[in-house]
């Protein structure tokens, strides 16, 4: 395709050329007028010739469409997945803290190997469970609930991801 | 040309304040936990920037900085690492001083590169006209024509040795702005996912692979040909006053513009769009999940929403400084080749104007017409780079946590 462009120009430009050099060596004279307009015929077949066999051609587009995939850095996703899980972890002990319960353990767990950060589920451990004065609840059931409640709003997850042990 | 001309202020205006504000990227997010403990929170936020830069992997960009001396003076002599670190601190407007003084030494060198051109190019084409208007008249008409050949040939060497540079100029740049493309864009993809924006994610990576791709190789394979082929034929039809192609030129010359205004218009349309959409929804979602707790428990939200966001902030800071830096370095990459670019179309313009009424009027016909072609190879680049800068910008703006 660029080549067939760049002979096309070329055969211009040297049609062009051979007509300049040709009108310099050529003497006065009326016979100058006639050959003035056999390169103008010339010039104009040169430009036209190629155009059509252009018609009902197909193009190899293959050298322009080039698909491109970019790969992402996944030791970094990876490295920032278990940031983020540490700290979920740290966050949801922190609220469930704030809200009268200590001693609870909260372990998330997720697939780190994915790019986007998905939380599988959540398991919350109530066996040394330690219920402060602040506390709205005494009764397991209850607390059960509340923490629940705080996990799911707080993390986004949906609650039969959120697994309790006693 | 007032197309282009329109098309460069945007790019320049679109490119500084893009620039400028990465400098204060960080003080939305300072005032936010200015309810909390504040420099205990500065102290956590700057630990998981360094925990989160330490991860990435840069070493692609920082060999392009390397091997590209501009840029390493636009970011004074910092490595990326070091400038992306300084831009996420917010120092930024110190060295606006140095670079403008580099922006001068590139004008006045290139002006002074040019001089004896040009000197040389008016000289030759003024004696031609001068031997041209003195010869004795010997009722041949020949002779003259042979006096402007020879002009016009010396004109042409002397002209296209500047040509040629120029055309190597920009297909290197463009291939320079490619090779930054291939190593930024990952990155910046990579960050937009640790935020959390996948609808964004979805949207920029066709995109950008469309960009550094497709979009690329027309403006390669096509219109720097396109360019070398209105040039070659300026060059023909000035030759003699029986065959001229001028309109074959302004046909070469419309389709150019048609190919780059179709590209930008769609391209543009297209990614600002759709990208500005899904940060949107992105951001939606962000903000639902950032909200739901202060809505549940009012007291205490602002207090539990740390340590996870946190993360999220440190993320969002480092991707924006990401693609200030970025456009740092395309700006230290395009600025020379445009401006030369530019001053070489202004001293053709200039040449010109001073052979038109004393020398030969082909000549001066010839060299406006490259004048003219010369803006074709300023709008490849500006095209190229106003679509990159505008693409960044948007993955900038899209999915942050504000």
């Amino acid at each position: 395709m660029f080549s067939s462009v760049s002979s096309w120009i070329l055969s211009i430009a040297g049609i062009v050329i051979i007509s300049v050099i040709v009108e310099l060596i050529l003497p006065e004279g009326s016979i100058n007028k006639y050959i003035r307009s056999i390169f103008s015929f010339l010039v104009v077949f040169v430009i036209v010739a190629p155009l059509p066999a252009l018609v009902g051609k197909k193009f190899d587009y293959s050298q322009i469409i080039s698909q491109e995939e970019f790969t992402l850095q996944e030791d970094y996703l990876f490295q920032l997945n278990v940031y983020k899980t540490e700290a979920l972890q740290e966050d949801l002990v922190n609220a469930i803290n704030e809200a009268g319960y200590d001693n609870v353990q909260v372990n998330v767990s997720c697939n780190n190997y994915s790019t986007s950060f998905v939380i599988e589920a959540i398991y919350v451990e109530l066996s040394n469970l330690v219920i402060m004065d602040k506390a709205e609840h005494t009764n397991i059931i209850d607390i059960e609930k509340e923490i629940l409640k705080l996990i799911v709003s707080y993390a986004n997850v949906e609650e039969r991801k959120v697994h309790f042990e006693r | 040309m007032r197309k282009i001309k329109v098309l460069f202020i945007i790019f320049i205006l679109l490119l500084t304040p893009a620039i400028l504000t990465s400098a204060f990227l960080n003080t939305p997010n300072s005032t936010t936990y200015a309810t909390t403990d504040d420099s205990s929170i500065q102290e956590e936020l700057d630990q998981s920037i360094n925990d989160q830069l330490g991860d990435l992997d840069l070493s692609e960009l920082e060999e392009i900085l390397q091997d590209s001396e501009n840029a390493s003076k636009l970011f004074g002599d910092m490595s990326f690492l070091d400038k992306l670190v300084s831009i996420i601190n917010g120092d930024f407007a110190d060295d606006s001083s140095s670079v403008l003084e580099a922006i001068f030494n590139l004008v006045f060198d290139g002006i002074l590169n040019f001089l004896p051109l040009i000197a040389t190019i008016v000289a030759v084409s003024i004696l031609g006209g001068m031997i041209q208007n003195l010869k004795p008249n010997l009722g041949k008409k020949s002779i003259g024509s042979v006096i402007h050949f020879v002009t016009y040939g010396v004109v042409i060497i002397l002209i296209f040795t500047i040509v040629m540079r120029m055309i190597t100029l920009t297909s290197n740049t463009l291939n320079s702005i490619k090779s930054q493309m291939d190593a930024v864009f990952p990155i910046l993809l990579t960050m937009l996912t640790a935020v959390g924006g996948s609808v964004s994610v979805s949207v920029y990576q066709p995109a950008m692979a469309l960009l550094s791709s497709f979009i690329v190789n027309i403006f390669t394979l096509i219109l720097l040909p396109l360019f070398l082929i209105s040039t070659v034929l300026a060059l023909v039809s000035n030759l003699s006053n029986n065959v001229k192609l001028d309109k074959l030129i302004s046909f070469i010359h419309s389709l150019f513009k048609w190919i780059v205004g179709i590209i930008f218009t769609v391209f543009i349309g297209f990614a600002s769009i759709q990208g500005i959409t899904a940060g949107a929804i992105d951001g939606l979602s962000i903000k639902t999940a950032k909200f739901a707790i202060k809505s549940y428990v009012p007291l205490i939200g602002s207090y539990i929403s740390d340590g996870f966001y946190i993360l999220l902030a440190s993320s969002s800071l480092i991707k924006n400084a990401i693609g200030a830096t970025g456009l740092l370095l395309l700006a230290g990459t395009i600025l020379s080749p445009i401006l030369e670019l530019v001053i070489f179309m202004l001293a053709l313009k200039l040449m010109a104007g001073i052979i038109e009424p004393l020398g030969d009027g082909k000549i001066a016909s010839f060299v406006s017409t490259l004048s003219k072609n010369m803006s074709l190879l300023i709008s490849i680049l500006v095209a190229v780079s106003f679509m990159y800068t505008l693409l960044t910008g948007l993955v900038m703006c899209s999915a942050n946590l504000l």
